[in-house]
């Protein structure tokens, strides 16, 4: 490989050569940090110093604070406590512009690209460089970085052409080519296929070589090993530990992320496994691939994994709202070809969508018009709605769910998020719902709505109902399912059931690392 | 729900029909009692007949999420293709016939091409609109057609006269016609299957997709349905005048989206009634009525009607705000002071 000067910058002769004394010199230090959230604490107290020229792991679980620590760094957000040290001076919080200022530059999980303009447009973007726009110089900038990654690119191709793997590659170009200090990566790997990750870890391995710091976040965990030299856990919004990544291994970091108690009681059920009510048979399509799995009748069945592990895609494509590859689906042990949510629906499939806002209700319409909405055909007379009928549907289920509100006829724009939730869950009810597909059924919700939402879950199991529960939460995984299936990596990791259920056990499947991954991604 | 509350609620809904009575008061003084002459104030609303019927398929379309810019073109389309028939002696039913038919292609195109490309419908029907003015031009060559059989003139032109002691009133039964048809839209809109999708397709079309509901057919539906009312609007309007021409009903939609708008109907869905429409259209036709009685030059009036444009969206957006900000609020009273 040629040309590895272009990170090569001024910045880094003002850094400590690599050796001396890293351990003593902390370029940015957090103390005391804390954020609140209406209704959590999102970071809780967190001190944690990283040195120059290390690469810093970071590790938890779902919903550890993983992205809300980072995003204090970059500025992105404003700690209600505590104070920052960044190289020699202190910040009650870091602006955006400090964190600039102080060379420090971030890929976010999500790409923040601008689609119309080119590759290398996208990389300068915010460098001066003389007057007017030197598209040249730009396209000649891209061109060396693209040559480090071995990688073939053209500087002139506007990002909405690229492949996901090539924009997180301009994503790291254009952090790279600014040559900063600290440079933080929150999955940087998720869209790359092996060789291109081997690159990106010689380009960690050379900045560090210069005295950069690198704080690295991956689920990954094998990638931690091959990469970092210190991890740090979090759980729970809490700072739990700081260890040298040679001092340790896999199962002792992952007792750290899980070691949580359970503390809250689930509502107990009595039920026996019934007959099978669902079975995918190699099933594969929206970018998940040969899910096999049996859900049961009178059954809670969890499907756990990390964000993104492609729950939430399969399902959709068993509710028939993306397309299905090739596989089968079984409804009660019979085939059946779902090619719309419609069919879904007629074979007794219900979804309760992750995204309860966007997907799940209208938001400016009433109570009942909502839980009615999908039987509206079957309660209109020839083209006119029976509003006695729609009463009736409506007002039993608002009973029945127990929603809290002055009445029927209130906006479900104006209810708490227990509340919408459970109209949501009234309106999959009322289409007559055999199998109910659950996707983070009580995210941003109360402790008083979740404990009714699993309530609501046992009557429906104890009705001989099927129940196919996606969580993140690792409480209500454990509290609520009578199996666990997990998922990694766009695959099945493997099956638990009652008697294994274990927060390591789910984790170590969960974290799968980079062995299900193939070069071969569909684009 | 104090009385403070349940006042500015009444004030948020009938806000716009407060602004007509006002307008109304204005005008009637200014004008000296003419513009209250019920003559008058019946050919204010003959002259927006077509337009409220138009203004009924505006309304569906906007309701869910869309917008149509080629309906004034449609109007002169199906205008001239009816003058077309007319001229060369066709039968009276047989025009009309094809001035629905062709109102319901119209649309249906328009609707699916929007439903296939999935592109905010602006650009489509900007299009649309071009192609539509180009044809009604080569149909009519520039001429105007004035050879409509009384039959096809009564919906739209034929008028009842009342012999009162202080002179004889006119009362064109459009007017009729137009509140039938208003009446139907309002019936479709909030009793039927169809009238449900069309909120629920303005105000979260995710969700449809994810109800089982055919997101394409549904959207086609709601233009196809709006050219029915798109095409009874150019039989009344060319029934009205007894003529068509290319210049028929051109400009019609921008009239009723700034009528719908100011009567509280959200550009991209999600909420207004169709008396919401009903009364912004009126309001327009007063303003215009009003300022013509006073002699107000005619560029006068296309600043005043872009001025009440602004304040009426304005208004909204500060509802809007000022709602968003009351659902943030939390309930209770700060702790007491230590």
């Amino acid at each position: 490989m040629k040309g590895h000067k272009v990170f090569v910058s001024l910045h880094y002769s003002m850094l400590p050569i690599k050796g001396s004394s890293l351990d003593t010199y902390n370029v940015l230090s957090l103390s005391h940090i804390t954020k609140f959230y209406p209704g959590v604490v999102a970071l809780n107290d967190i001190s944690l110093s990283f040195a120059a020229g290390e690469v810093h792991a970071i590790v938890g679980e779902n919903g550890a604070g993983k992205s809300t620590f980072i995003k204090t760094i970059t500025g992105a957000i404003k700690p209600d406590k505590g104070e920052i040290t960044l190289q020699h001076d202190t910040f009650p919080c870091i602006t955006p512009n400090i964190a600039r200022t102080h060379g420090i530059e971030c890929i976010y999980q999500e790409f923040n690209l601008i689609d119309a303009l080119s590759a290398a447009e996208n990389i300068c973007y915010g460098k001066r460089m003389g007057k007017l726009v030197n598209q040249k110089e730009m396209n000649k900038i891209a061109q060396d970085v693209f040559n480090q990654f071995g990688i073939d690119i053209d500087p002139g191709t506007p990002v909405r052409e690229l492949s996901s793997a090539q924009k997180q590659i301009v994503e790291i170009s254009k952090a790279i080519t600014k040559s900063p200090r600290i440079l933080i990566l929150d999955e940087p790997t998720a869209s790359l296929t092996v060789s291109e990750i081997e690159i990106l870890m010689k380009i960690i391995a050379q900045m560090k070589a210069y005295g950069a710091t690198i704080i690295y976040i991956s689920h990954r965990l094998e990638e931690i090993f091959e990469v970092s030299d210190r991890v740090s856990v979090l759980r729970d919004g809490k700072y739990i530990t700081t260890l040298k990544t040679k001092e340790t291994d896999r199962p002792e970091l992952i007792k750290y992320m899980v070691g949580r108690e359970l503390s809250e009681a689930y509502p107990k059920r009595k039920t026996e496994q019934g007959d099978v009510a669902l079975e995918l048979r190699n099933l594969t399509g929206n970018g998940v691939k040969n899910i096999s799995l049996k859900a049961y009748n009178n059954e809670v069945l969890g499907v756990a994994g990390l964000v993104g592990a492609g729950r939430t895609e399969i399902m959709k494509v068993v509710f028939g709202a993306e397309h299905r590859q090739w596989g089968k689906v079984l409804v009660n042990g019979k085939e059946v070809n779902i090619k719309t949510p419609k069919d879904a629906m007629e074979y007794g499939i219900g979804l309760i969508p992750e995204d309860r806002k966007l997907e799940g209700c209208f938001l400016m319409e009433s109570i009942s018009w909502n839980i009615v909405y999908n039987v509206i055909r079957k309660i209109s007379r020839f083209l006119k709605i029976d509003s006695r009928k729609e009463k009736e549907i409506a007002e039993s289920y608002f009973n029945r769910l127990r929603i809290k509100a002055p009445s029927l006829e209130q906006k479900v724009l104006n209810l708490s998020g227990g509340n919408q939730q459970k109209v949501v869950v009234a309106k999959a009810l009322a289409a007559d719902t055999s199998i109910i597909i659950f996707d983070e059924p009580t995210r941003g919700i109360d402790v008083g709505a979740k404990h009714e939402i699993y309530e609501l879950m046992n009557e429906l199991c104890q009705e001989g109902k099927c129940i196919i529960m996606i969580t993140s939460d690792m409480e209500e995984l454990l509290g609520m399912s009578d199996r666990i299936v997990v998922f990694a990596e766009q695959q099945m990791a493997g099956e638990l059931t009652k008697e294994n259920f274990s927060q390591e056990a789910i984790l170590e499947l969960a974290s799968g690392g980079r062995k299900g991954k193939k070069a071969e991604v569909v684009q | 729900m104090s009385f403070k509350q349940s006042m500015s609620k009444i004030l948020r809904d009938y806000i716009m029909y407060l602004v007509l009575v006002v307008l109304i008061i204005i005008f009637a003084i200014t004008t000296g009692g003419t513009f209250l002459n019920p003559q008058n104030l019946i050919n204010v609303v003959n002259q927006n007949v077509y337009l409220l019927i138009i203004g009924v398929g505006i309304t569906f379309i906007m309701l869910s999420g869309g917008l149509d810019l080629s309906i004034g073109y449609q109007v002169s389309t199906i205008a001239v293709v009816m003058g077309l028939m007319a001229k060369s002696g066709s039968n009276t039913l047989l025009i009309i016939l094809v001035g629905f038919a062709l109102g319901i292609f119209l649309g249906t195109v328009n609707g699916a091409i929007y439903a296939r490309l999935k592109v905010f419908p602006f650009m489509i029907t900007l299009a649309t609109q071009y192609i539509l003015n180009g044809v009604t031009y080569l149909l009519s060559n520039s001429k105007t057609f004035r050879t409509f059989t009384p039959g096809f003139k009564f919906l739209g032109g034929y008028n009842i006269t009342f012999r009162l002691a202080s002179g004889n009133l006119t009362f064109p039964i459009g007017i009729i016609v137009m509140i039938l048809i208003i009446m139907l839209g309002a019936f479709i809109l909030n009793k039927t299957y169809f009238g449900r999708n069309i909120y629920a397709l303005g105000s979260n079309p995710e969700a449809v997709a994810l109800s089982g509901v055919n997101l394409a057919k549904m959207r086609v539906l709601v233009f196809s349905v709006a050219g029915v009312f798109v095409a009874l609007g150019s039989i009344m309007c060319a029934g009205r005048i007894g003529a068509s021409s290319s210049g028929t009903g051109i400009g019609a939609e921008f009239t009723v989206m700034a009528g719908a708008m100011l009567g509280g109907i959200k550009m991209g869905g999600g909420g207004g009634k169709m008396n919401n429409m009903v009364v912004g259209m009126l309001i327009i036709g007063l303003l215009n009525n009003g300022m013509n009685l006073m002699n107000l030059n005619q560029y006068w009036q296309y600043v005043a009607m872009g001025i009440v444009l602004l304040l009426a969206i304005t208004l909204d957006t500060l509802q809007t705000e000022a709602t968003e900000k009351r659902a943030k609020l939390v309930a209770g009273q700060p702790p007491a002071e230590e």
